[in-house]
């Protein structure tokens, strides 16, 4: 399902290079659940935004779904990720003036589709994630743990195979958090949603099918 | 998606009220201005009765003789428009009629300032004056030179009260006047048919104006119908260059060409009167170029503001990036946002502009003055708005939309 | 110091760019609102060079229909002249074209004694200063002693003189101007008998011009084109009623002809009024455009701050004092501004350097430019001190812990 070659990230600044990561090969089939594990600026959420598409890398091939990503062009990879990923993020990043639905209905936004068809398919992500109740609350009137339930339910309306979560449960408490991996691994194993998830927390990566460890920007083990 | 977005884009206007009432008292002051603007301009140019066939109406206003080291250019002459200008294919009607003139009047031991025209019997046809009393002069009254006068409702006020003025006697520069009617104020910025008090062009002292070339007045032709325009033209033009300018040895050719009241303002403004061709599109550039001009700043204003107001939520352009929007809807949605912002802006403008117009035409500045928005002011205040929404929304929706994915959602954007 | 809110400025260039444009753009609005009043103020506090309380204006037209200055006579001039001399209320007439405050303006211009000139002019008759009270700063008026020459005498404004030949000692000279095209007629002969203090026809508003009166008397024979006002100076109080006995008068003196009365007052306030309108609008869009750029600059300056709320911590949690971000916000605005000024400052210096408008003294000018550059700085830190205070109040710990 994905596939990363030889792949190599530099960042560049006038007058510094920083290597971010470099020779990762990394093969995650589909129905797959991988941790990716790591010391704080070891690459991680550099290895999770090549995957996402949201960065290019410098060096080496990056291939979703069977076929390699030809092109970095804006318009090309924005559907590529609209259509193939979803992404939940350790702040949610959930729209502060948008209704729990319209948030949900976000990825949809930019598919043709019509405004009926769109509304049903979000109110049963949430209804998936435990949530039809609060269609029309604000992202503020909800706690730490439903927001990011909603930030999942909107990673999911769209029907991706693949979920990226970068520290889904870095800003919740134990018991929230274990609220939010039980979703990502039900849509492991229920839906067969490929998962590569970034976590801090062992006890979470034990959930995981395996686990990559990523140190100074270099995959160490597998 | 576009419901979707307008709604997102009223909730973030209405969660930064100090943004948005900072951003919308310039741009509603903004558009006032302009708006105003179009008042005024649509009250020159415009169709407004009493010129009820303004859109099939020739002017011709200036004349110029030139020759080798000789140039002249005045209103054209009686005599130019009597003699030659007279049954041409495809006009109605010709109406003739003197540029206005200041004159006095010493009527009961008070001094009275007022403007005159002097006019042939189709002007009143040409122009439908709605008369509160009495009737146009027609052509008997002008064959004859009678010295009768139709005045505006505030000279019959001035000089006879409220009551009746027909038949009354009314003294201007010298010469008495028997008032025959009696007509609704015209605005003065409406060149054509503004006077105060019209009077038969032959009631004067002096009638040597019959033959002039050159001199104060102005030929309004009434064509069947601007289709016609052209071919009126042409043969206008082709009789100018017949007539015999062998009277006037320091001159070789003559120009005047009849044409609507924009382009000869254009003409006029430009100086450019031996041009054969019509070009009322300059004048407009020059009036789209002041208010360009007069946006710079405002525009500049506005991009600083949305950006500030934009860059609040680089996380939202990292999530919409992340889920697949691609830049140009990203683009779409913040100029969107903004036109929405402007619309609003807009409408307040809008809702002010009736005040500042009565307030213009209550100081008296522009005498008779009845600005006031119609439709076209209202469309153009709505398209105005857009079009600044577009042009001040355009290059901080670019330059946000090209956020690096990344780099938004880290909310770091500078 | 300094040089770290450079750096500061520079790291944010797109913004700082963006908020440059829009200081220099208003530096450019502030200034030409600030120009044309001072202008405008200093015009109006300057001497006229003549008297108008108590001057008509009388339009002498010999027909209704043509051009204007057509059909006169002499002698009927003089006669007309003579009626209104007659009047007891009536001090004194003259004949002049154009008159002061009258929409019309007559050009002249040319190379005389190798100065190039460009001058204002009016023809007048030998009776004129008495009736607009010139004041004469050297030789003589025109007289019938001018009669039999075949120059035609001039009367110049001292301004004249200084420009074309650097002293007001220039009674006597020969003001013909050079004979430019081989073609061409050869050029009247001008001699000038006399100099006068600096006279403004357009009155208060009009900026420092050269001007000369050639003579124009109907009574001392044909000339080419004779002058169709006649100004009356008359008992003070005069009013309508004499107003219309004078017409009556003339239009019974030559019945062919006729007139229009108003007072030179009059006149003058309609001409100042029209001439203030541009001055008041441009006043009035100005005022509105820079109270919009005060709050879009706090706008952008207060969003500003929020976002860098992590950054103004941090300088708290090294031992900025509350006092020091205040300052410091202000220092990067007063630098923008210093930028803005400097760009805008360069530009409008260009007016005087390049001669581009004439017309401005450069007291006028100076004056404008020092007021301007004050306004931006006062307009860009008063927007800023709110932002700034809210800066200054952040907590240090509450602003390491935003986000």
């Amino acid at each position: 399902m994905i596939r990363l070659a030889g792949v190599e990230k530099v960042y560049r600044t006038d007058r510094i290079e920083t290597v971010a990561l470099s020779q990762i090969d990394l093969e995650v089939a589909a129905g797959d659940f991988v941790a990716v594990m790591g010391p704080s600026g070891c690459g991680k959420s550099t290895l999770l935004n090549l995957i996402g598409l949201l960065d290019a890398p410098t060096k080496g091939t990056v291939e979703l779904a069977g076929k390699p990503v030809a092109s970095y062009r804006d318009r090309d990879v924005s559907r590529l990720r609209n259509e193939t990923i979803g992404f939940v993020f350790q702040t949610f990043h959930l729209i502060p003036d948008l209704r729990v639905l319209d948030n949900v209905e976000l990825p949809l936004l930019y598919r043709k589709m019509s405004g009926a068809e769109r509304r049903a398919r979000a109110t049963r992500a949430l209804e998936r994630v435990g949530l039809a109740s609060r269609l029309q609350h604000f992202p503020s009137q909800l706690s730490g743990g439903q927001q990011q339930r909603v930030a999942i339910a909107r990673a999911i309306a769209g029907e991706p195979r693949i979920l990226l979560a970068d520290e889904p449960t870095g800003n919740l408490d134990s018991q929230m958090g274990d609220e939010v991996m039980g979703l990502i691994e039900d849509l492991n194993q229920k839906d067969g949603v490929t998962v590569v998830m970034v976590t801090h927390d062992p006890r979470q990566a034990e959930k995981a099918h395996r686990t990559i460890r990523i140190f100074d920007g270099r995959q160490v083990a597998c | 998606m576009l419901r979707s977005h307008l709604r997102l884009a009223l909730a973030v206007l209405k969660r930064r009220k100090v943004f948005t009432a900072i951003s919308l008292f310039g741009i509603a002051l903004t558009l006032l201005v302009l708006i105003v603007a179009g008042a005024l301009l649509d009250n020159v140019f415009g169709a407004f009765p009493p010129e009820v066939h303004h859109d099939r109406t020739l002017l011709v206003f200036n004349v110029r003789m030139s020759g080798k080291d000789a140039q002249s250019t005045s209103p054209a002459g009686f005599g130019l428009l009597d003699l030659y200008a007279r049954d041409l294919p495809g006009v109605e009607r010709l109406a003739i009629t003197s540029t206005m003139r200041e004159a006095f009047s010493y009527q009961g031991g008070r001094k009275q300032r007022l403007y005159l025209k002097r006019t042939d019997a189709e002007f009143w046809r040409v122009l439908q004056f709605p008369f509160v009393e009495g009737a146009p002069f027609a052509e008997a009254e002008v064959d004859s030179g009678a010295r009768v006068a139709v005045i505006n409702r505030t000279m019959r006020r001035t000089f006879f009260g409220d009551g009746p003025a027909l038949g009354r006697d009314l003294e201007v520069d010298g010469l008495t006047y028997r008032v025959m009617g009696v007509v609704e104020d015209v605005p003065m910025m409406r060149a054509v048919p503004f006077a105060d008090v019209w009077v038969p062009h032959s009631s004067g002292r002096d009638q040597a104006y019959r033959s002039d070339l050159q001199g104060e007045f102005w030929g309004l032709l009434l064509a069947r119908s601007a289709a016609d325009f052209p071919g009126i033209q042409s043969e206008f033009r082709s009789r100018m260059q017949r007539i015999d300018l062998s009277a006037y040895p320091e001159f070789e050719r003559l120009h005047a060409t009849p044409e609507t009241l924009l382009a000869s303002t254009s003409r006029m403004i430009f100086d450019a009167h031996d041009d054969p061709e019509s070009r009322p599109d300059r004048l407009l550039g020059v009036f789209g170029l002041l208010a360009l001009l007069f946006l710079a700043l405002p525009t500049i204003n506005l991009v600083n503001l949305s950006i500030s107001r934009i860059l609040e939520r680089a996380s939202e352009i990292g999530v919409r990036k992340a889920f697949g929007a691609p830049a140009t809807s990203l683009v779409g949605q913040f100029v969107l946002e903004n036109v929405v912002l402007t619309l609003l802006g807009g409408v307040l403008s809008l809702l002010a502009a009736p005040l500042v117009l009565a307030a213009i035409n209550q100081s008296g500045v522009l005498p008779y003055a009845q600005l006031a928005l119609n439709l076209r002011t209202f469309a153009l205040g709505l398209g105005l708005a857009v079009f600044f929404g577009v042009l001040s929304g355009a290059y901080p929706a670019w330059r946000l939309a090209r956020l690096h994915p990344v780099v938004a959602l880290k909310g770091a954007a500078r | 110091m300094i040089f770290h809110l450079l750096r500061l400025v520079w790291h944010r260039k797109r913004q700082s760019a963006l908020l440059l444009a829009e200081l220099f753009a208003s530096f450019l609005v502030l200034f030409a609102v600030v120009l044309g009043g001072v202008v405008a103020g200093d015009n109006w506090r300057r001497p006229l060079g003549f008297e108008w309380e108590d001057v008509w204006f009388v339009g002498v037209r010999a027909s209704s229909g043509d051009r204007p200055d057509e059909g006169l006579a002499g002698r009927d001039l003089v006669a007309l002249r003579e009626a209104v001399r007659e009047f007891p209320e009536v001090r004194s007439a003259a004949y002049v074209d154009p008159a002061p405050y009258q929409h019309s303006q007559w050009m002249d211009g040319g190379r005389i004694a190798g100065r190039r000139v460009m001058w204002r002019m009016a023809r007048a008759d030998d009776g004129l200063p008495a009736v607009l009270g010139l004041k004469l700063v050297a030789g003589r008026w025109f007289s019938r002693e001018d009669d039999p020459a075949g120059t035609t005498p001039m009367v110049v404004s001292e301004s004249f003189a200084r420009h074309v030949f650097g002293t007001t000692d220039v009674v006597g000279r020969d003001a013909t101007s050079e004979q430019e095209r081989e073609d061409a007629a050869p050029p009247a002969k001008r001699r000038i008998v006399g100099v006068i203090a600096d006279f403004r026809q357009d009155g208060e508003l009009m900026g420092p011009e050269h001007y000369a009166f050639q003579r124009a008397e109907p009574a001392s024979g044909e000339m080419r084109r004779l002058p169709r006002v006649l100004l009356v100076r008359v008992a003070p109080g005069s009013g309508v009623a004499l107003e219309e006995r004078l017409l009556r008068r003339l239009e019974r003196e030559r019945p062919g002809y006729t007139f229009q009365i108003e007072p030179l007052a009059q006149m003058r306030s309609s001409r100042n009024a029209t001439g203030l309108i541009p001055l008041a609008t441009g006043g009035v869009v100005g005022l509105f455009l820079m109270v919009m750029v005060a709050l879009g600059l706090s706008g952008v300056l207060w969003q500003n701050v929020t976002q860098r709320t992590r950054e103004i911590g941090l300088r708290r949690a090294h031992g900025a004092a509350a006092a020091d971000v205040f300052r410091q916000v202000l220092a990067e605005v007063a630098l923008l501004v210093t930028l803005a000024v400097a760009a805008g400052a360069l530009l409008v210096v260009q007016i005087p350097l390049q001669d581009l408008v004439t017309g401005i003294r450069p007291g006028a000018f100076a004056a404008s430019l020092a007021l301007t550059v004050f306004g931006l700085y006062g307009l860009a830190l008063a927007s800023a001190a709110y932002p700034a205070r809210l800066a200054a109040s952040l907590e240090p710990a509450e602003a390491l812990r935003y986000e």
